[in-house]
């Protein structure tokens, strides 16, 4: 039995010793007795560490399914074949390993998960941390901030950015990381609208349900200027000048090879056009007038990039030059604004054939909602959780189905610079597949399951939200058939846990 | 020595303060329930329990043939008698005991209730510091603390200011570890040199001075002292303290394992519960890491949905431990806490498993179950004496032991 002792700030109290000991270490002051020297907890840690336990391979089995690869062909009854997260092998008649866990999905079709750009924070990081008096919940910090587009065309956020913009990435993909909630409903959500890729302020996060490892899987792609207003533009091409005069008398320097000539001074470059003109990341912009657009697409071509450009409502007007200028762009199809007047009889507003004439004319097209949130009010119908209807839409405007289905994948990808392992299904990528009930780009079409990793992460029957609406033949049968107080639209629970719920409370 | 011989009966003339309960039931815990149960107690202490043991001649004996007696409910997590100040940092130095006031005489109906032990906790965010135990009744400070050191709180979230604090205090160990091997490294070179000019001083028999030096080497290295707030973080990992992590989510779990790092010392979760929460998604890890789980006993309310869910119940079916807390921390919320777990019971949830969370497994929260929080051998004699089942809804609470002593109720023994 322990009684109360006064902690002496002197001495140490008798509690301490056998910690000292334990530690190998002699304690100090005149308590110390004849201690032998024993390992110490630094060397017992070091010991720790050399025991790496080999894991068994994981193996998963999508079989039976109509394989769209994203990549032009589509493979009917195919089988896809995951290996630790990553694509093995897609095809007929593979050798599956017996320990691979199986899904029959006949009847039904893969696609690449889906890539969804300018995503809100919260599907991330679910809700804000419950009430608790005890607890801090820091209201002033990025909890419960949304980094929208907006964001990125604040020009005081830009010449903070391009002061510091390194550490600016570093804290917040660490944020990011650190605020990842798996059990998310909105995760849940979005892989249910066929997402499992998201863009985080400018990083590719993935949509993973069971753990917080491994999700981070490009940062740092972009690099953004803002371009809205005169002095913007003016700014956007100094930078860029100036960029390109300090590469040309670095690689005179390089050149010269003269270790006694002073290296050319980065004082006053702006560091993100640094790094576009690098090649090491690309120019994003929010444009959305033709004026603007036309500005852009010459800055890219005097400086040999090729932009990112989000918004171009009017591109349709001057699509060739944006094609000219190898330009990405990211538009929202079911935009809707008319000219301004100052155009009078020249071409401007939005079209619905944006998406269609900016692809004919050579840009590559990413489709992304008009909110990046999941609302469940406002402009609920064009959020995140209707981005396979917005690409939709754009083929309702003349762009191909291919195209469509790229630009809600591989290009969105390729915007975030994760296109090397996610955006399409091909062998040596990860295992990010989502199986729908028919063709993707159809409103009526819904997504039955989701993989992430290889991992099965979402499964509409399965899920509350969605369970009991359409559900599958085969679904309903069983529900049909099993007893009438179980609940086919059941939420992820286990069966035991079910049971619990159902208590019948025999206790009393 | 002499309680075991008193139990074997060997002793002929018992002491005076020894008396033998007999009672209709006894909810022991550790040892599952004893019909007509025979509690001998002295100094305080139970000697031994079992059923219709025969009692010595001499003992008084005390007869309740219907009353259900179990352990004195121990809360390991209240600020009953403290004030709501919390900061919100690293101070795992701190003690809740510190700043208790016993004057104030808060637990009178926290004993009504049947609680005999109390847990302090400190207040505020980070590692606000270690909570203390007590016993709800006793004359001033020495006769209430039982330990003023029962527990580490500590606070971990999906949070990177959260996860970073916890990240913070455990590299000050390494710190002052790397402190230490540099210190002792120092010493072990000293000692080296010293031996040197010894030899040397012994061939040329000379120079006072450098004897002095060796003189002044200790035997032995002697490790720095490390700062107060960085010992507690030391006695952590070292097994000497326990900790009581508080998450408020299911991520927040697997991120606190995150912030971490594979550090193994003995910790507890606590969350508290709410509508919505999503504790169900980790109630196997939990069962894996076989941690405790202080929380409050609720039902709740699917995510997104109307459906109630019994949490508590489907984590003791995942296999993870609980320990309650009530609901409300006031004399009031003690009252209302056995009809609260009586809920739980009513939906699923064992009652032993709910009378454990009220008593075996919180006193183990803070490493106090070989003390208290059962009926067994050794253990200190904290009982509720029940005219009935211990959770049914008319039941009443006879009469509260702590420590051998009737302390609150009508029962005379």
């Amino acid at each position: 039995m322990k009684y109360f002792e006064r902690r002496d700030t002197e001495g140490i109290s008798p509690r301490l010793l056998p910690l000292f000991a334990a530690f190998g270490l002699v304690a100090p002051m005149a308590l110390a007795g004849s201690q032998p020297l024993v390992n110490s907890i630094i060397e017992e840690a070091s010991e720790d560490g050399a025991e790496a336990e080999e894991e068994a391979d994981v193996w998963t089995a999508i079989m039976g399914g109509d394989i769209v690869t994203g990549t032009g062909e589509m493979l009917r009854g195919a089988t896809l074949l995951s290996k630790n997260g990553k694509i093995e092998a897609i095809g007929y008649d593979l050798y599956i390993p017996e320990e691979a866990e199986i899904h029959n999905v006949t009847g039904l079709r893969l696609y690449p998960g889906m890539v969804a750009l300018s995503a809100s924070s919260r599907i991330t990081q679910g809700t804000l941390a419950p009430e608790n008096p005890d607890r801090f919940v820091d209201l002033t910090s990025t909890d419960g901030e949304d980094w929208d587009a907006e964001d990125w065309d604040n020009e005081d956020w830009n010449e903070d950015w391009a002061a510091d913009d390194t550490a600016a990435v570093a804290s917040s993909e660490k944020g990011i990381l650190d605020d990842y909630d798996p059990f998310s409903p909105f995760m849940t959500l979005a892989l249910g609208a066929g997402i499992t890729t998201v863009e985080q302020s400018g990083n590719a996060v993935k949509l993973r349900t069971d753990s917080i490892e491994d999700v981070l899987i490009a940062e740092g792609n972009l690099s953004s200027f803002s371009f809205s207003s005169g002095d913007a533009r003016r700014r956007a091409r100094e930078d860029f000048a100036g960029a390109a005069d300090y590469l040309r008398a670095f690689r005179a320097w390089e050149d010269k090879g003269d270790k006694d000539a002073e290296e050319p001074d980065k004082k006053g470059v702006n560091s993100g056009a640094l790094k576009v003109l690098r090649g090491e990341t690309r120019a994003k912009f929010n444009a959305s007038s033709r004026e603007e657009l036309l500005g852009i697409a010459r800055l890219a071509q005097t400086y040999g990039f090729r932009p990112i450009i989000e918004g171009a409502r009017e591109g349709w007007t001057v699509a060739d030059e944006l094609g000219r200028a190898g330009a990405t762009i990211m538009l929202v199809p079911r935009e809707r604004r008319g000219k301004e007047s100052a155009l009078l009889n020249a071409e401007g507003g939005s079209s619905i054939e944006n998406a269609a004439k900016l692809y004919s004319a050579g840009c590559q097209i990413a489709v992304q909602p008009l909110s990046g949130a999941i609302d469940l009010g406002g402009i609920a119908g064009r959020d995140l959780l209707h981005l396979m209807i917005e690409a939709g839409f754009a083929v309702r405007g003349g762009l191909s189905e291919t195209a469509a289905l790229q630009a809600v994948t591989i290009i969105p990808a390729r915007v975030l610079g994760c296109d090397h392992r996610v955006g399409t299904l091909e062998v040596g990528k990860d295992a990010d597949v989502i199986v729908t009930d028919g063709d993707l780009l159809h409103y009526e079409t819904f997504v039955q399951k989701a993989f992430v990793g290889g991992q099965l992460s979402y499964d509409k029957a399965n899920e509350l939200f969605y369970a009991h609406i359409r559900p599958l033949p085969e679904v309903e049968a069983a529900a049909e058939e099993s007893d009438e107080d179980s609940k086919a639209g059941d939420g992820d629970e286990e069966p035991e846990g079910e049971d619990q719920e159902a208590g019948d409370g025999d206790d009393e | 020595m002499m309680l075991l011989s008193l139990a074997l009966g060997t002793l002929a003339a018992p002491a005076p303060d020894l008396v033998a309960l007999r009672v209709g039931r006894a909810e022991t815990v550790s040892q599952g329930a004893i019909p007509h149960a025979v509690i001998l107690i002295e100094d305080g202490k139970i000697v031994t329990v079992g059923q219709d043991l025969p009692i010595e001649r001499g003992i008084p004996v005390i007869d309740l043939p219907n009353v259900v007696v179990t352990p004195g409910f121990v809360n390991c997590r209240s600020r009953m008698g403290l004030d709501s100040r919390a900061g919100n940092g690293l101070t795992p130095q701190i003690m809740a005991l510190d700043e208790f006031v016993p004057s104030a005489g808060p637990f009178a109906g926290a004993l009504e209730a049947g609680v005999t032990t109390i847990g302090l906790y400190p207040a505020g965010g980070g590692i606000p510091g270690q909570a203390g135990a007590l016993r709800t009744s006793g004359s001033g400070l020495e006769g209430l603390v039982l330990d003023e050191s029962v527990y580490l709180a500590m606070y971990v979230g999906a949070d990177k200011s959260q996860k970073k604090q916890v990240r913070d205090a455990f590299e000050s160990v390494d710190k002052y570890m790397e402190k230490v091997e540099k210190e002792r490294e120092k010493y072990e070179e000293a000692k080296e040199k010293a031996k040197k000019k010894k030899k040397k001083d012994d061939d040329d028999d000379e120079e006072d001075d450098d004897k002095k030096k060796e003189d002044e080497l200790p035997d032995e290295f002697i490790a720095p002292l490390p700062d107060p707030d960085v010992l507690p973080i030391i006695e952590l990992l070292n097994g000497d303290l326990r900790a009581l992590v508080g998450i408020g989510k299911a991520a927040d779990f697997l991120h606190a394992l995150d912030a971490f790092e594979g550090r193994e010392f003995a910790f507890d979760l606590q969350i508290d519960m709410r509508n919505e929460l999503d504790l169900y998604r980790i109630a196997d890890q939990i069962a894996e890491h076989d941690l405790r789980v202080v929380t409050d006993p609720v039902i709740t309310l699917h995510p997104g949905t109307r459906r109630e869910r019994n949490l508590p119940a489907e984590l003791a079916a995942a296999g993870c431990k609980l320990a309650f807390v009530p609901r409300s921390d006031s004399s009031a919320g003690h009252e209302r806490w056995r009809r609260e777990v009586a809920g739980l019971i009513r939906y699923g949830l064992p009652m032993e498993t709910a009378l454990r969370a009220m008593t075996h497994e919180p006193a183990a929260v803070m490493g106090l179950e070989d003390e208290l929080g059962s009926i067994a051998e050794g253990l200190y004699a904290n009982l509720i004496f029940f005219d009935g089942e211990p959770f049914a809804e008319t039941t009443q609470i006879l009469g509260v032991m702590l420590e051998g002593e009737i302390v609150s109720g009508d029962l005379r023994l």
